[in-house]
């Protein structure tokens, strides 16, 4: 429905009011036309009857009035004797009374039924009423004397004139010698008469069996009796009219009737219901209620119109103004609440405010506040310092003590910092980091002050902890960068150099964090640059020192930064271990060394390529199956693949790692273990595991010229190696002493820029073709 | 004499003296009165009926012997008045040619009879002094009255309002003057006078004017009722 669709108040109470307006003046008006038209009816059926009974009384009293005076005629001796006259005696006195009472016909009869004298009326050419002997005399009144009535009233047909005749015997004493009558014409005039008594037209109309014949009606004038007007009437088809017939009598077989008839139009034309007059009473009152529902929707929406326009003002932040609306109590109620809601969300937000930019332990203004206050200071170019101080070990406090402890020692610090004699604006960053701002720029007098007056001994449980601080400085005269958080930045990487070097406080220098970027900078690049083979890999020989030929490489992998130049892996294996990206990484560098192993194989260089592979490696499920496959692949042989281990991978999962190695070894790779005696493997675990080689770490090696200690230890090494059956390579190696001595103890390879440093495949090429040393080649 | 003078209106004093020169000329054998009749509109007035009656006795009354013929002539009593003795009748000719009902209904000279066409009818002696209102029982509009007169001296005013009657002596007579559409008390206003000399005229003037007649007529509604 419409009606559902529309969304405004307004609009919906005015359709409400229209719909029930509508159904009202429907009703209303429905009611009028139903009373309206019973009214008619009642009116039509009235005025039918009045007229009915008007004409039927009418023609009873003419009735009453022949008959009477019919009779005392009869019995006039005077007029009874004269009648045994001659003719014209009898015409004269039978016509002095006819005058009497002004009949149109009179007659006398004889016993015989003849007809001896008749009069009647007749209007000659000057308009004159004149009397005359009528066409029966002389003849038999009616064919049988005995039908005619004594004292009766009847009508009679002569010469196509109806009267109403009434009959009254002449009797000489109790004999009857005749009958003497008198008539009325049933004319034009009686029905004028009657139709201005009855205020309705009649017409006399001779039925016969299937004939009706209109001899005068009161409208002769506007419809001659043979009008084919009156067909309508007599059939009652016409329905314009409201009509009547009313017998009157018989005449031989035919019936006299009375047609009583008038237009509806003309009977209601007094009584009818004025429509347009009813018409523009509704239409008034449409525009009335019209006019009054606006008003009323508007009277309920105004207040609701105006509360929408001042709740919008508030939505916009504009909380001074309160709400007032004059309008119902239920409108006035929702604005009262409203202001109520209004100052809740005031409090609300002010609390919030607070907490954005409070610390919500300390109550001191937080890192947002300090953000704020570095724009205000920019903004105004001030000079300024910012110290970012940090208890240390607090970890360590929560860890041990609680975080109950953890948040007292917080607070505490909290306190011990705003209460310092130096002026600062103080900022609690969260957990141990506390941010001052100070104006003074004497750092180091400012900072010796602080740490002095900070530094405290207290006791919590029972524990007496001393808290010590550290700080990172930086000084926006020095350090102002492109936007205010940085000083912040500054002053962290300031705190961590102060940190790591262990000192009291440490004022920012530019080169602190350029590592840092290069980290941030990196972990972003590392992924597209596996993507886009930035990535390339770097051989080092290792030199078989029984046999003094090159027959294995390591695999070592470089970042050829378009824009950095060649990045060493120090700076992003470990990213990619902390990114999570070692899989890819580790995946691509096996693809990479699976490929150059075929270039040479197909070069005819028979050198085994060992790859790094890290912890996640191992614990991926993955991988293994990954490098099984591209060794059935590329059908390669056993041991032509070496994976190197570092002891963490085995030490961190055991169980597993053995499980892994054991699936490699079976499918015919080499193992080795990398780095050895750096990591805390056991030599159970060594025992235990499918490896085939030992590489000691580079740390053992370097030195072993001159190390007495690291000449122990690899000796050691390489002989519990031997003794397990493994090989031993020695990484390392810068000096030939060095070499010449893992040579006599009897170590299978040395590794080591005294051989080679690691070279990109093409320089292998070239410095394999200059070496000193045999390549060991394919065998055919 | 007295009275003669004060019954005689001043008007007519003056031509008296003249009118008596006249009659005194006359041989003294009768006494003639002239009687002239006016409305108040001093228009003489016809056909009313005048009668004197002795005040004096005297004897050996003249008795009228004139026969009173009354004619039912085009459906109408011809003439409307008439005046007549006590004692005498009155006969009716029917000269229509149709039948007439007449009759008298009224005091103690009733009679009724019809007449028919061409036929005629006499009365009874008509023996009270008295008005006999005439009528026809089967003519409705048919009226007719005669005046039954105590004396012998009686007549109808001509058509210039004038009546002369022969008295036998001189001396107090009451003049009568009656009409039946004269509105006074009897249709009829008199006058006591008192002849002095043979030939006296006496001017009477009625109070009011005589009514109009009623309209005799019953016939206008017939057209061609000669054919019947």
């Amino acid at each position: 429905m419409d009606l559902l669709r529309v969304r405004s108040l307004q609009s919906k109470i005015l359709i409400l009011f229209i719909f029930l307006l509508v159904v009202v003046q429907s009703v209303s008006f429905y009611s009028t036309y139903r009373a309206s038209q019973k009214l008619e009816s009642t009116h039509l059926s009235n005025r039918i009857k009045n007229a009915i009974d008007v004409f039927q009384t009418q023609i009873n009293s003419r009735r009453y009035y022949l008959s009477a005076f019919a009779e005392t005629a009869a019995k006039d001796y005077g007029l009874k004797s004269i009648l045994q006259e001659d003719q014209k005696s009898i015409l004269v006195a039978l016509n002095n009374h006819r005058k009497r009472i002004n009949s149109d016909l009179a007659l006398a009869i004889d016993e015989q039924g003849v007809v001896f004298a008749q009069l009647e009326t007749y209007t000659n050419s000057n308009d004159k009423e004149k009397v005359r002997v009528g066409s029966l005399q002389g003849k038999s009144f009616l064919t049988n004397r005995d039908t005619i009535d004594d004292n009766d009233s009847q009508l009679v047909l002569l010469d196509n004139k109806l009267y109403q005749l009434s009959l009254a015997p002449l009797k000489s004493g109790a004999r009857n010698i005749g009958w003497l009558g008198f008539g009325y014409l049933i004319d034009e005039e009686l029905a004028t008469e009657l139709a201005a008594l009855t205020e309705v037209h009649i017409a006399f109309v001779v039925k016969s069996d299937n004939q009706s014949q209109v001899l005068s009606s009161s409208i002769t004038s506007q419809y001659p009796t043979n009008s084919p007007f009156f067909d309508g009437l007599l059939d009652k088809t016409e329905n314009s009219y409201i009509y009547h017939e009313s017998p009157i009598g018989m005449v031989d077989s035919q019936q006299i009737v009375t047609l009583l008839f008038k237009s509806k139009a003309d009977v209601l034309e007094t009584v009818g219901v004025q429509w347009p007059r009813l018409a523009l009473l509704v239409l008034l009152t449409v525009v009335l209620s019209v006019l009054s529902a606006v008003a009323i929707a508007k009277s309920i929406t105004n207040p609701i119109r105006k509360l929408i326009r001042q709740v919008k003002e508030v939505t916009a932040g504009n909380y001074d103004s309160d709400v007032t609306v004059d309008g119902s109590v239920e409108i006035k109620q929702l604005s009262d609440d409203f202001n109520q809601m209004t100052k809740a969300i005031v409090l609300r937000e002010e609390t919030i405010s607070f907490q954005a930019f409070h610390d919500a332990l300390t109550h001191l203004p937080n890192r947002n506040a300090l953000l704020n206050e570095l724009i205000n200071l920019e903004r105004h170019n001030k000079d300024y310092v910012v110290i970012q101080l940090c208890f240390l070990d607090a970890e360590h406090i929560t860890d041990t003590l609680g975080y109950k402890i953890g948040d007292q020692i917080i607070q505490h610090v909290a306190q011990r910092v705003t209460k310092t004699s130096v002026e600062s604006k103080n900022y609690h960053l969260g957990r141990e980091h506390f941010v001052l701002i100070v104006e003074d720029q004497d750092v180091d007098h400012v900072l010796n002050t602080l740490l002095s007056e900070v530094s405290i001994q207290c006791e919590f449980d029972n524990i007496s902890l001393h808290i010590q601080y550290v700080a990172g400085v930086a000084v926006s005269k020095l350090h102002r960068g492109d936007n205010p958080s940085e000083l912040l930045q500054k002053t962290n990487v300031a705190l961590q150099h102060a940190k790591k070097h262990k000192r009291l406080y440490q004022v920012y220098e530019p080169q602190f964090d350029t590592n840092a970027l290069e980290r941030l900078f990196l972990s972003n690049n590392l992924k597209n640059a596996i993507e886009s083979d930035e990535l390339v890999l770097f051989y080092q020989p290792k030199l078989n020192l029984e046999t003094m030929t090159i027959s294995h490489v390591e695999a070592l992998v470089r970042w050829e930064h378009p824009e950095r130049g060649l990045i060493p892996p120090d700076s992003f294996i470990s990213i990619a271990e902390q990114t999570g990206q070692m899989p890819a990484l580790t995946r691509w560098v096996t693809k990479q060394a699976v490929t150059q192993y075929n270039i040479w194989q197909q070069q005819g260089l028979d050198i085994s390529i060992a790859i790094n592979i890290a912890p996640e490696n191992i614990l991926d499920n993955a991988y293994p199956d990954f490098v099984i496959d591209l060794k059935k692949t590329h059908n390669l042989s056993d041991d032509a693949i070496t994976l190197e281990v570092t002891e963490d991978a085995i030490v961190e999962e055991p169980e597993i790692a053995h499980k892994v190695l054991i699936y490699l070894r079976e499918h015919g790779f080499k193992l080795s273990i990398d780095d050895f005696g750096t990591g805390y493997s056991s030599l159970g675990q060594l025992k235990l595991l499918p490896v085939q080689e030992l590489k000691v770490d580079r740390s053992f090696v370097q030195n072993l010229a001159v190390d007495e200690s690291d000449q122990i230890i690899v000796q050691s090494t390489v002989e519990l190696a031997h003794n397990l059956g493994l090989s031993v390579v020695a990484e390392g190696i810068e000096d030939e002493t060095a070499l010449t001595w893992l040579k006599k103890l009897g170590c299978e390879f040395a590794q080591g820029y005294f051989i080679s440093k690691p070279l990109p495949p093409h320089l292998f090429d070239k410095w394999v073709a200059n070496s000193l040393y045999d390549i060991r080649k394919t065998e055919d | 004499m007295q009275q003669l003078k004060n019954g005689v209106s001043l008007k007519v004093k003056t031509k008296l003296s003249l009118i008596l020169a006249a009659v005194i000329s006359q041989p003294l054998l009768a006494i003639e009165i002239t009687v002239q009749v006016f409305d108040p509109t001093e228009q003489a007035v016809p056909d009313v009926v005048v009668y004197a009656t002795p005040l004096m006795d005297i004897e050996n009354l003249a008795v009228n012997t004139n026969q009173l013929v009354i004619d039912q002539a085009d459906t109408k009593f011809a003439p409307y008045v008439t005046v007549l003795q006590k004692g005498q009748t009155i006969k009716f000719i029917n000269k229509d040619d149709i039948t007439h009902h007449i009759y008298s209904v009224s005091g103690e000279n009733r009679f009724e009879f019809k007449i028919k066409s061409g036929n005629e009818r006499m009365t009874q002696r008509l023996g009270t002094a008295e008005e006999v209102a005439m009528g026809c029982n089967i003519h409705d509009w048919m009226s007719g009255f005669a005046l039954v007169v105590d004396t012998p001296y009686f007549g109808k005013t001509n058509a210039s309002g004038r009546l002369t009657l022969e008295l036998p002596e001189l001396g107090q007579y009451q003049i009568t003057v009656w009409h039946p559409q004269l509105e006074t008390d009897g249709n009829r206003m008199s006058e006591t006078v008192t002849l002095t000399e043979a030939a006296q005229s006496f001017n009477l003037t009625l109070p009011k004017k005589l009514l109009p007649i009623p309209e005799q007529s019953g016939q206008d509604d017939f057209d061609f009722l000669e054919e019947y």
